[in-house]
């Protein structure tokens, strides 16, 4: 975490050479706040550079000592959820269904997507935000608007879940 | 699939997804980006872990107190607790846990390691949580040795500033028993969901003041705060669930969460078990605890595994000596792969100790 936090402050002075490393160090963490809201991987890929420049763009209003994985899926979350809300209105409104992505399409195949479909949208971001990107459950309350207690709640009943039927889908 | 195999799983198949590299492509787009003015701003503040405890193992107590007790109407919550002397156990045992949890010091100065064969094991995980897993020796021994001898009496007080009385008894390891006494008013609020409680737990020499208000809302999932004041309290989330009972503790500090443990009590393949789960703070991992008998002796047997890159599991045998009428704790821990060695602490339980829990007993071999 020192190594993340010192390349934040090079960036805060538009410092970009260490962005590579900041971006592998934190690149799992942005994809999956991502595709645990939308599918498609291309929309994910383009929404995670979105997420990068608000980042880099608005990083003035990051506070140090801050944990930069909440703070990035926070900024990717509401990316995901803006583009998730505009896409099912343009679907609705325009009747143009083929030509953009639902959140439905381009479905992917790897197994971790086969995993995290078997739980409702609100228990795959839990556990996508604790499992994956390693966020611990007081950094998940603020970015899902939920108390701790129903945080916890959620994710133990996607856990059971999972233990349950994943061996049907792998 | 055990829960430790799915957290593998998902963590090992998130891995397997290709994430391209648009590092390039975003710092090309962020250099035509204009510049904001620096704000200034202020690192998060940070503390340490100890002498506020006492004053919110009072809160803690009421909170654990509320769930022995508490009963809204009468006939909408009380189902829930259809095992209630569990509940109780838990009860009892977690206050006095907390205890062990609020004296930081009291862990250095009865600690020690004998040494042997732990020179295998210098990256073992399981020595820097040990201590804190430790903690909760106290809460398990009674809570799994009381099993269904709770004897629990409740009694509605005439002469008395307080409306209730409750008693209830847990057993341990040695079978000591000890006695329990809550005194308390509950008060409903306008919203017959919300209540206040105030009272003192009593245990041995030791008395804790309780003040306490929550919400409940439905027959297998409760929600309460207690709260020392707006800025200090502590939230719990009591779960009836298939395969028992779990309760989420959280502990705030001047608005900052401290410390954060599930404890899930349940069976499993005949045994009764409890599982202590870390979510927040300086300790990790997950504990499951149960007793059983060898060569006509109870000793504790834990299971752990402590997630992380490298991963660890284990286990850990803990046995009550009695040296020099006192008793500690010794226990082996046996590192998958790893040697075993041992670790010992002096056992001085909440009804024992002065008031406040400040004195330690502590033998050395």
């Amino acid at each position: 975490m020192d190594q993340i936090h010192a390349i934040i402050e090079e960036l805060r002075k538009r410092d970009y050479k260490s962005f590579d490393t900041f971006y592998n160090l934190t690149k799992n963490q942005v994809f999956y706040a991502i595709v645990s809201i939308i599918r498609d991987k291309d929309l994910a890929e383009d929404l995670m550079q979105d997420t990068y420049t608000k980042f880099l763009e608005k990083i003035d209003q990051y506070h140090s000592g801050a944990n930069p994985y909440a703070y990035l899926s926070t900024i990717a979350r509401n990316l995901a959820i803006n583009t998730y809300n505009r896409n099912k209105k343009e679907i609705i409104s325009d009747e143009i269904i083929e030509s953009i992505p639902s959140p439905e399409e381009s479905v992917n195949d790897e197994d971790i997507f086969k995993i995290l479909d078997l739980l409702e949208p609100i228990e795959k971001e839990i556990v996508t935000l604790h499992v994956i990107n390693d966020l611990k459950f007081k950094d998940i309350v603020p970015i899902v608007d939920k108390p701790l207690g129903t945080v916890l709640w959620i994710y133990n009943k996607a856990i059971k879940k999972l233990k349950e039927k994943v061996g049907d889908v792998l | 699939m055990k829960k430790k195999e799915l957290l593998q799983l998902i963590k090992t198949k998130s891995q397997e997804v290709e994430i391209k590299d648009f590092s390039q492509n975003i710092i090309d787009r962020v250099k035509y980006l204009p510049h904001h003015e620096e704000q200034v701003v202020t690192a998060k503040r940070k503390f340490r872990f100890q002498p506020y405890f006492i004053g919110l193992l009072t809160t803690m107590a009421a909170i654990f107190a509320f769930v022995i007790f508490y009963q809204p109407g009468g006939e909408e919550i009380v189902p829930q607790f259809e095992d209630i002397d569990q509940i109780i156990a838990f009860s009892a045992l977690s206050t006095a846990s907390l205890i062990e949890i609020a004296e930081d010091n009291l862990t250095e100065s009865s600690y020690s390691i004998l040494g042997f064969g732990n020179e295998d094991n210098e990256d073992s995980k399981i020595d820097t949580e040990i201590i804190d897993v430790s903690r909760y020796m106290e809460i398990m021994e009674k809570l799994l040795s009381s099993d269904n001898d709770f004897d629990l009496e409740k009694e509605e007080l005439t002469n008395s500033s307080y409306q209730m009385r409750m008693n209830f008894k847990t057993k341990d390891l040695v079978n000591q028993q000890v006695d329990y006494n809550v005194y308390y008013n509950r008060t409903p609020l306008q919203n017959q969901n919300q209540f206040t409680l105030n009272g003192y737990i009593e245990v041995g020499d030791n008395t804790y003041d309780i003040t306490a208000e929550g919400l409940s809302n439905d027959a297998n999932h409760l929600s309460m705060r207690a709260a020392k004041d707006a800025s200090n309290y502590i939230d719990m989330q009591y779960v009836k669930e298939e395969f028992g009972y779990t309760f989420y503790v959280q502990i705030t500090k001047d608005n900052v969460v401290i410390e954060e443990v599930s404890l899930t009590v349940g069976e499993e393949n005949g045994y009764k078990q409890v599982v202590l789960d870390f979510i927040e703070g300086d300790s990790t991992g997950s504990y499951t605890f149960r007793i059983i008998e060898e060569d006509m002796v109870k000793t504790i047997r834990i299971g752990y595994y402590i997630a992380g890159t490298e991963s660890e599991s284990g286990v850990i045998t803990v046995r009550v000596m009695s040296m020099m009428n006192a008793y500690q704790y010794m226990m082996v821990i046996k590192p998958e792969g790893g040697t075993a060695y041992t670790y010992e602490r002096g056992r001085d339980t909440t009804e024992g100790r002065g008031p406040h829990g400040m004195s330690v007993v502590s033998v050395d071999l």
